[in-house]
This record gives structure tokens, C-alpha cells and sequence, in this order.
């Protein structure tokens, strides 16, 4: 099952490049959402042991690398698909040109191909390579029509990223160094016994990850590249890319690596913290949808950084939980945000009103995915945060915990202003001739905020699956 | 020793022409250039894994992406061409000075360095060594560049739609 | 398993219709209908049970002491019926208020689903399913209040929900502190436990906020731009009545709190009580007034709970109660007056009697009570108050809540007397629809009913307040 996970994907990938001109672009898009489905059916029944990973051929010698599945893994593994499965579906409605819609597919297969990898990976080299992969071609699907206001949050996103490149392939360097090797084990047994080149190492390679997964002190290229890029890619991109790169990354390093010093668990509290409270503030004054959203997705990594800081089982789960819960609402404000986009052409709050009432779907199902962002209860994101306030009570962090609950406030009050600017409230002149999106673009919404309510409803039922 | 010496004169060269010149093309074909060099100071120190990585994204990729991301701009009148000329020129000259500065400031300091490299493995063949050790890697790559492919498919498709 | 269904039936039914709107809006009436009397239906059977002690509970188990646990105990019996009574009535007098107004299916939605999460608040016994139902009720009124849909309407809808929202978050800041304490959120365990200060202040701003107490108090008043169902429901019947139940539910009946506290409240609830009713005064928009008129009256209701001797919790249980069936009255009438007007102003009405003579009687009966005139329900309720915060021994604060009671009957009689009597300085309008007009001679039968026959919730209150741990 491991290894199908990857080349599936590339096999299909060729595959479809192959066909008549014709038949490419449907037989892409068909394909693709096959196996987006299979992925997110497996990693969301794999864990209450209702499939299990296949092991019976050694493939091992086939192919010479290992790639191991844990719950960890499984996590990234349904949110690519959850949320690629959104895109894909966002993506056939909004992209109008056959040829532009083949290469996102493509680009898609990639992305897919690369998360998939990271999920499965222990080794920091090849994690790498994979980030890099993820990197470049999300790149180029910001490019993808060509806009000008693309080119710069491309090239913003870019040149960070390249500086994260950098970061990490120093901190690599340095690990080759004193361990003699990249992979997890290698590098955890000589952990124990090195002094202070490896927390420099250490400490590059946290950097590089804080800036792909766009926190705060680095979360310059984020707003720009979420709101530039095409509907569908920025989807994508917010709902599973930046953090499959970032957070998971980091997710993977703290567990199975670098383990939980004070230091480290002080760090991420203090910078998730600050990404917290910054991302919800900047997000309060944004008068573009996008723009909002991709300040609030700062802000939902600070929770999820805090969650990582209390270095406690309770804490990952916390954070886990987050993670798939941010991926799923995240990713439908932004499919909402491109039905909202593609009825009134407009993404400014100031000329929109009541759409509600013209798009009672879009309108209810990003009511939502608004509250839950909020942590409303009974939604499901109330209880990912619930778990981080008391992960982070239970681990004696007082004051985080009480910075996490107010700036629910703050959430809120955003989300509110987005709900009474563009939704709630009297229809505005501008769009009184708006029509509701059409259904291709509504059921990547109605799934996702049906994953919303019905997780926060059985959620007490499966906590014990994960708290054991 | 000499070789290297020289070897990495010429790429500090070769990465200031590439930030001093005023011409795109020109810029990214001294980049170019420089990571080829740097590819060859990577043989000879030894280290043909990252060389080959070095050859092939920096040196391959990356300069193709940026010349075809080029050939969507647009050329500048002659007039504004020289004028910035010389202000790029005037904003650019103490870099050299500082290298310099820098460059020999560092070598009076004589910190011993404490760190104990491990000694360099022999790698042998590099074809055997990416494909016995680092097959997934390989793999990775081959995605990076799968989706430089794209990259430039998409950029240049768009060139000629353009106009 | 009563209890469950009591809880369950109208929070999920409440999804059922938009859809049964879409096939008939009178099937969907009578749905809604159905299912806020359904729970009072069930509660009513819960009633025997509860008090001879043997209390029906239901309860799942979840890891990290996130146990699902219902009750019904005689203070949730006593706030299920009193809320569900209210709101069957609310829910009947909107058939006919709310016909003409366009987002219908997600009104009925929405009063059914508080109603349902209201009942769950009441019943559960877990501090994190009560914050949960705390919540959705917020999700609900923020969706009521914001009905009519202007720029102003919304705003003040945001506006009411950040400011529960803000107190419920530092409440819930508190609940996580009691699971860091002690491991449970389950209030069956927790009970006799004692709290440090600081986390029943916390928990303070959270009652308050909700029950619109001083300073928490200006999302109510502005919150009167919603339809006057909502209105009722929201302002007299159950919303803010649920700050109140919390306080008893916690501060009575689960933790054990300080001296210190039995003093403060009651300053809070007199500042609040006064400065309310100073603003009932002066008001001119008749909702405004009535809305004032809540902020004054919660604070005899925390009085009365915080003087913690029987006399005193008993009435302010009972002024719950009679509150709740006056005060929903007064805002029904104020719809019908409202709603044919089609002002709210009261300087520009008068002489209304002759042409509503109901509802201006009802108006009045409702308003008696309130006044807490014998023989009328808002009397025994007022002076138990009073005279339990006299055997506490605080006299000046029980001297400010007879000031405030007096300026009840000022600003009362005064809108009485510039909306009913005199001579007409706006339109004229006639009666009410039957049913609206029904409605609310109900309610002040009621009122005047549940003074005459006091007898039966006096014993079902002092039976509940036979069962709290912590009064003296």
C-alpha cells in the first residue's frame, strides 16, 4: 500500500499523458479524483483498523527505500485527499480553458505524489527533495493564468522559499557532518551526544519549515501568494500545501527526531503564539475574502504550533486534530470564497451584500465553516481547540492557554465581519442578479461542511481512538 | 589546491557579474555559470552527489525557468536602458569592496576549527551511488523536474496566446 | 431516556424544517409547534420523578472526562418547563407575526434549535456539554437578531454575539482551570467541591454577559431590532435567563462559594437593577424600555439566589418564573402594538385602549406583575426576594432593590400610560390577529393565575431548594 501511494499517482500521471490530445483533459480529471477518493477512503478507515496497509510482497527490494505508514502519516494522507478531491472539483468549474485545466491536473498529480511522499518518508535528505517538489509546483500553478499580480506573489513565494531551501539544505549539511547520514535513526542516536553545532542544525531547519509553513516572523509571502493564485490552486495551497510542507514536516522532526527540549517547546509556543494573535489582527482589517482567509490560516497554524509546544501526547493529538479539522474548513472558505468570485467576479467585501439570500448554499455552508474556524460549538473545530486550551491548561502553559481562548475572539469578530459584509445582511445593488453556483462548485462545500457538523457531532465517540 | 583557488575566484566572479549586470539574460546566464563552477568545485572536493544535484537544478532548471519567465518581458526603451545603467552601477559598487574587505578581514582571524569532519567516503561510481542509495531521492527529482516541465510549458504556451 | 428525547427532539427536528417548509409553511408551523411542546410535554412527565428524588439521568461515557451526562433534577425540571412553556406560546403568537417576512424556514429553524439547545443547557451536567448548548443558543439569537437583514440589524446581531461569545470564552477559560484541578468536567462529581475566587469571577463574566448584567449589559437593548418573538424569547423568556440558571446551577447547587461573593453579586445585581431602570425611564422606544426593564428585573433574580437562604433562592427561582411568563407578555403586546402601528416610539401613540382594549389589558395585567402588585405571580417573587435579602442582613442593598422596584412601576405606568391612555398623537390601529391576541391574554391569565394559585410552584420550589448543599 505504501509505495502504491506514490506510484499510483506517477503511473498515472504518465499515463494519461500519453492518450489522444483529446481525451486528455476529462481522462486527467477522472483518474485523478479516482484515486484522491481511494486515498481519503483508505486514510479515513485505516486507523480503526477497518483496512489494513498491505504488506504481504516485500517491497522493500523492489525498490530499495523504505517508507513506513503511521497515524501520523495517515493524518496527511486524508487531508491531500479531502482537500485535493475540493480542488479538483473546484478546478472543473472554474478553470475555463481545457489546456490550463490538463496542466493543473498535472500539477496536481505532483503535489499529490509529493505529499504523499513526506507523509511516508524518514529520511531528512529525501523529505528535502520532496519539499522541493511540492515547492516548484505550486509555483507555477500561482502561475497558471499568467496574471500580473500572480507573477509577484509567485516571485514573493519563490524567493522565500528559496531562502528556506537554503536554510534546510545548511542544517542538512551540518547533519551530514557529525552524523554521517540523513536518515532519522542516524541522526537521532547522534543527537544525544553533540553540543552546539546541532542545535544550530537544528535550529536551520525549524527556520526553513517556520517559512514554508508561513508563520509569523515569515509569513510575508503567504497573503499574497493565497490571494493571487488562481481558485482552485489557493485552495489547495491553503488548505493542505503549506502545512503539509511546514507544520507536518515539523510534526515528523519533533517526534521521531528531535524530541521536546524546553527550549524547542518555549520556541514554538512563543512563535505560535505571536503567529496567533498577528494573523487574527491583520486578518480583522482585510477588506479581500482571500486575503482574510489566508490571515486567518496564519493564525490557525499559531493554534496548531501551540498545540506542538506543550510537548504532550495530548498536545500532538490536539494538534493533529487541528490539522485535518484546518484542512477541511480552510479549504471550503476558499472553495466558497471561488463560488463567490465566479458569480459576482468580485472578492471585495465592500460590494458585496446578502449574498445569502441569492446563494443559500455558499451562504450556510460558509456560515459553517466560519464558526467552526471560530470554534463554535458543536462544530468541529471547537473541539480541536477545546483539546489545545486543555493540553496546554493541563501542561501548566496558563498564559497560553488564555492568549489561544481570547483570540477566538478575534476570530470570530472576523468572521463575523466576512459573514455580515458578504453573506448575512440586505442584498446590495451590485449583486442582485446573482445566480447560486453551479453544482460542481457546491458539493466540494456541502461535503466539507458536512464533515464539519458530523465531526463535531461523533466527535466524543471517536476522541478514543486517538487518546489511548 | 591551485585549482580550487582559482575555481572559486572565477565563481565569486562569475555571482557578482551575475547581480551587477543590468541585463536579465545576461544575469541569469552568469548564474548559470556560477553553479556550473560550483558543480566543479564540488567534484573536486569530493562530493558528486551534491554536484550532480547542483548541475541539475540550479544550473539546468532554474536558468530555464528564468529564461522563459524573460522572454515574457518587455525590452526597455535604449534612453531608460542607459539611465538605470548607470544607476545600478552607482548602487552597486561597494559590494565588490565589501567582499574584499570582508575576504581579508577573515583570513587574520585564526580560529582553529573545532569540528571533526568524518573523513570522506569513497562514493565510487555515482551512477551506482544514486541508484543503490538514494533511489527515492532520484524519484524526487525526477517530480522537481516533471514540474519545471509544466512550469515552462504553461510560461511559454502563455507567451504566444499573449500576443 | 425522557430526558434525552426532551433534548434531542427539537435540536435535530429543528433541521427537519426548511425542508417541511418547502413543502407547506403550515406543516412546518405546526412542527415547530410540535416540537417546543413536545419537550414540555416530556418535562412535565419528568415532574414526578424529580421530585421524589429519584432523578432520571442519562449518561455516555467519553475519555477525558468528557462524559455526556443529562439530568433531570428539579432545577432543570423547573427551567425546562418554565422555557418551553414560554417558547410553545412565542413559537404560536409567530404564526401570524411572522408570515410576511421573506428567510421563514430559517426562523422557525432557528427558535425551534434554541429552544432544543436551551433544554440541553437546562438538562446537561457536564460544565462542557452546558458551554456547548451555551453556544448554540448564541449560534441561534445571533441568526434571530440579525432577521430583518439591514446593515443595522446585522451589526447589532455581531454585536450581541461577540459580546456573549467574549463571556462565554473566559468562562470556558475557567472550566478548563476546574479540569486542571480536578480531572472532570462531569458536575455530578465536582459537586461540594470548593472554587478559588478568581475562577468564580471568571465564570462571573460569562453569567453576566449573558443574562445582560451590568457591564455586559448594551447587547440588549440594542438587540430589541429583532422581531418581537424573538424578542420575548430572547430578552424575558429564556435567553438571558440562562446567566441566571448557570449561576444557580453552579454557584448553588454544584460548587461552594465564599461570603465574599454573597455580597458582591448583590452590589453588581443593585448597580445593575438601578442604572436599568434609570434608563427604563428615559427611554422612548418601547422595546428599548422593556429591554431595560429585563436588565433591571435579572438583577432582583441574582439577588435573590445570592442571598443563599432558602427564602431568598426560593424566590428568586420564582421570579424566573413569573418574569419569564410577564415579561414575555409585555413584549408579545409590544409586537402587536408595533406590528399595526408601525411605530415603536411611545411619544407618538396614546389612546390605544379604544381600539385594543385586549391587549392593552393584557399589557397591563403583565405589567402588574412585573410591578409586583398583589395578588399577581410578580408580587410573591418580589417580596420573597426582598425579604431573604433582609434576613441576610443586607438591608441597604435590600433598600436600593425597593427603589428599583418602585421605579418599575414609575417607567411601567408611564409607558402604559403614553401608549394606551390619553388622546391619540400617531395612527390609531385596530386589534391584533386573533391568535397573536390569544397569546398574550394567556400570558397575563397567567400571570394573574400563577400569583392566585402561588401554592404549586412555591411547593415545587421549596422542594428544589430543600436539595441545595450550600445554603445556610
Amino acid at each position: 500500500m505504501n509505495y502504491l501511494l506514490i506510484f499510483v499517482p506517477f503511473i498515472a500521471l504518465v499515463l494519461v499523458n500519453l492518450l489522444p490530445k483529446k481525451l486528455r483533459p476529462i481522462s486527467s480529471f477522472l483518474v485523478l479524483l479516482l484515486i484522491l477518493a481511494a486515498q481519503s477512503i483508505f486514510a479515513a478507515l485505516a486507523p480503526f483498523g477497518l483496512i489494513r496497509a498491505v504488506g504481504a510482497v516485500r517491497m522493500e527490494h523492489l525498490f530499495g527505500f523504505h517508507l513506513l505508514i503511521d497515524n501520523l502519516s495517515l493524518l496527511l494522507l486524508l487531508s491531500a485527499g479531502i482537500v485535493g478531491f475540493s480542488a479538483l472539483m473546484v478546478a472543473w468549474h472554474s478553470i475555463k480553458d481545457e489546456d490550463d485545466r490538463f496542466n493543473f491536473t498535472n500539477l496536481l498529480f505532483i503535489l499529490l505524489i509529493g505529499m504523499n511522499g513526506i507523509s511516508m518518508l524518514r529520511d531528512l535528505f529525501s523529505l528535502y527533495v520532496f519539499i522541493e517538489a511540492i515547492a516548484v509546483s505550486t509555483f507555477i500553478m500561482i502561475l497558471l493564468y499568467k496574471a500580473r499580480e500572480a507573477y509577484e506573489g509567485a516571485l514573493k513565494y519563490l524567493i522565500l522559499s528559496v531562502v528556506a531551501s537554503v536554510m534546510m539544505l545548511s542544517s542538512i549539511a551540518l547533519f551530514i557532518m557529525f552524523c554521517g547520514g540523513t536518515s532519522f535513526e542516524v541522526i537521532k542516536l547522534s543527537l544525544v551526544s553533540s553540543g552546539a553545532l546541532a542545535r544550530i542544525a537544528i535550529a536551520l531547519f525549524i527556520c526553513g519549515l517556520f517559512i514554508k509553513g508561513g508563520l509569523v516572523p515569515f509569513h510575508g509571502w503567504l497573503a499574497d501568494a493565497y490571494t493571487s493564485a488562481p481558485a482552485p490552486v489557493s485552495v489547495v495551497l491553503a488548505g493542505v500545501v503549506t502545512k503539509a510542507s511546514g507544520i507536518f514536516t515539523l510534526i515528523r522532526l519533533l517526534t521521531a527526531v528531535i524530541g521536546f527540549s524546553p527550549a524547542t517547546k518555549d520556541l514554538l509556543l512563543i512563535i505560535g503564539a505571536i503567529s496567533i494573535v498577528i494573523g487574527a489582527l491583520a486578518a480583522l482589517g482585510q477588506k479581500d475574502i482571500k486575503r482574510m482567509l489566508a490571515y486567518s490560516s496564519i493564525s490557525q497554524m499559531g493554534y496548531i504550533l501551540v498545540a506542538l509546544g506543550c510537548g504532550t501526547r495530548l498536545g500532538l493529538i490536539a494538534a493533529a486534530f487541528h490539522f485535518l479539522n484546518h484542512a477541511i474548513f480552510k479549504s471550503q472558505l476558499f472553495a466558497n470564497a471561488a463560488a463567490v468570485e465566479e458569480q459576482t467576479g468580485s472578492r471585495d467585501l465592500g460590494s458585496l451584500g446578502g449574498l445569502a439570500q441569492k446563494m443559500p448554499v455558499t451562504g450556510i455552508t460558509s456560515a459553517i465553516a466560519s464558526l467552526s474556524t471560530a470554534g463554535i460549538p458543536p462544530l468541529s473545530g471547537f473541539w480541536s481547540k477545546l483539546l489545545i486550551i486543555i493540553a496546554l491548561w493541563v501542561s501548566g502553559n496558563y498564559f497560553y492557554a488564555v492568549i489561544a481562548v481570547l483570540a477566538s475572539l478575534l476570530t470570530l469578530a472576523y468572521f463575523l465581519t466576512l459573514q455580515r459584509e458578504a453573506f448575512f445582511g440586505q442584498v446590495s445593488v451590485k449583486v442582485s442578479s446573482v445566480t447560486e453556483a453551479s453544482a460542481g462548485m457546491l458539493i466540494p462545500a456541502v461535503l466539507l461542511s458536512a464533515m464539519t457538523v458530523g465531526l463535531g457531532l461523533v466527535f466524543p465517540f471517536v476522541i478514543k481512538y486517538f487518546v489511548r | 589546491m591551485n585549482v580550487l583557488l582559482l575555481l572559486l575566484i572565477l565563481m565569486v566572479l562569475a555571482g557578482l557579474w551575475s547581480i551587477l549586470t543590468s541585463l536579465l539574460l545576461r544575469a541569469t546566464i552568469a548564474l548559470a555559470l556560477t553553479s556550473v563552477l560550483l558543480t566543479v568545485v564540488m567534484f573536486q572536493m569530493n562530493a558528486p552527489l551534491a554536484a550532480v544535484f547542483e548541475l541539475s537544478v540550479c544550473a539546468g532548471l532554474i536558468s530555464v525557468v528564468f529564461i522563459s519567465v524573460i522572454s515574457l518581458t518587455h525590452r526597455q526603451p535604449l534612453k531608460e536602458y542607459l539611465a538605470r545603467r548607470q544607476k545600478r552601477i552607482l548602487r552597486f559598487w561597494p559590494l565588490p569592496v565589501l567582499l574584499l574587505v570582508v575576504g581579508v578581514g577573515l583570513s587574520f582571524v585564526h580560529r582553529p576549527v573545532h569540528i571533526m569532519l568524518p573523513h570522506p567516503t569513497a562514493f565510487g561510481d555515482i551512477r551506482i551511488m544514486m541508484w543503490q542509495l538514494r533511489r527515492l531521492d532520484l524519484f524526487g527529482q525526477i517530480l522537481v523536474l516533471l514540474a519545471g516541465v509544466y512550469g515552462v510549458l504553461i510560461l511559454f504556451r502563455g507567451n504566444k496566446n499573449g500576443n | 431516556m425522557t430526558v434525552l428525547f426532551a433534548v434531542l427532539l427539537p435540536t435535530i427536528g429543528a433541521f427537519i424544517l426548511p425542508l417541511a417548509g418547502k413543502v407547506s409553511k403550515l406543516l412546518r408551523n405546526i412542527l415547530a409547534l410540535l416540537l417546543v411542546s413536545c419537550s414540555f410535554i416530556l418535562s412535565l412527565i419528568l415532574i414526578p420523578s424529580a421530585l421524589s428524588g429519584h432523578i432520571e439521568s442519562f449518561r455516555v461515557a467519553f475519555p477525558l472526562g468528557l462524559d455526556f451526562v443529562l439530568a433531570a433534577d428539579p432545577l432543570a425540571v423547573f427551567m425546562a418547563l418554565v422555557s418551553s412553556f414560554v417558547g410553545s406560546i412565542i413559537v404560536l403568537y409567530s404564526f401570524d407575526y411572522i408570515n410576511h417576512y421573506e428567510n421563514q424556514n430559517e426562523y422557525y429553524a432557528m427558535v425551534v434549535l434554541f429552544l432544543g439547545s436551551m433544554m440541553g443547557l437546562v438538562y446537561s451536567q457536564s460544565l462542557i456539554y452546558l458551554y456547548v448548548f451555551w453556544e448554540i443558543t448564541a449560534i441561534a439569537s445571533w441568526r434571530l437578531i440579525g432577521f430583518y437583514r439591514s446593515p443595522k440589524d446585522v451589526l447589532k446581531a455581531d454585536k450581541s454575539f461577540l459580546v456573549t461569545a467574549f463571556g462565554a470564552l473566559v468562562m470556558l477559560i475557567a472550566f478548563i482551570a476546574i479540569f486542571g484541578m480536578f480531572g472532570t468536567f462531569d458536575l455530578t462529581v465536582l459537586k461540594g467541591h470548593v472554587l478559588p475566587g478568581v475562577l468564580i469571577g471568571l465564570i462571573l463574566v460569562g453569567i453576566l454577559s449573558k443574562s445582560a448584567t451590568l457591564p455586559f449589559h448594551t447587547w440588549l437593548p440594542d438587540a430589541g431590532v429583532a422581531p418581537s418573538p424573538v424578542t420575548a424569547l430572547l430578552h424575558a423568556a429564556v435567553l438571558v435567563k440562562i446567566g441566571v440558571f448557570v449561576f444557580a446551577r453552579l454557584f448553588l447547587f454544584t460548587f461552594n462559594i465564599g461570603v465574599f461573593w454573597h455580597t458582591a453579586v448583590p452590589v453588581i445585581a443593585a448597580v445593575s437593577a438601578l442604572v436599568a431602570a434609570g434608563a427604563a425611564l428615559i427611554e422612548t422606544d418601547m422595546k428599548r424600555i422593556i429591554a431595560y426593564s429585563t436588565v433591571s428585573q435579572i438583577g432582583f433574580i441574582f439577588l435573590g439566589l445570592a442571598t443563599g437562604n432558602p427564602v431568598g433562592v426560593a424566590g428568586g427561582m420564582l421570579y424566573i418564573l413569573m418574569h419569564g411568563i410577564a415579561k414575555g407578555g409585555l413584549f408579545l403586546t409590544a409586537g402587536i402594538v408595533e406590528q399595526n402601528t408601525h411605530n415603536k416610539d411611545i411619544t407618538k401613540m396614546g389612546g390605544l385602549i379604544s381600539t385594543m382594549p385586549l391587549t392593552a389589558v393584557s399589557f397591563l395585567f403583565c405589567a402588574f406583575s412585573v410591578m409586583g402588585i398583589p395578588p399577581f405571580g410578580g408580587f410573591f417573587s418580589k417580596f420573597m426576594v426582598i425579604s431573604g435579602a433582609v434576613d441576610a442582613g443586607q438591608i441597604a442593598i435590600s433598600i436600593t432593590f425597593i427603589i428599583g422596584a418602585f421605579m418599575t412601576i414609575l417607567y411601567l405606568f408611564r409607558m402604559f400610560n403614553l401608549v394606551f391612555l390619553g388622546e391619540a398623537r400617531g395612527k390609531l390601529a385596530a386589534e391584533g390577529s386573533k391568535l397573536m391576541v390569544f397569546c398574550v391574554v394567556l400570558l397575563a391569565i397567567m400571570s394573574l393565575g400563577s400569583g392566585i394559585l402561588i401554592s404549586y410552584p412555591a411547593d415545587f420550589v421549596r422542594i428544589m431548594v430543600s436539595q441545595v448543599g450550600g445554603i445556610r
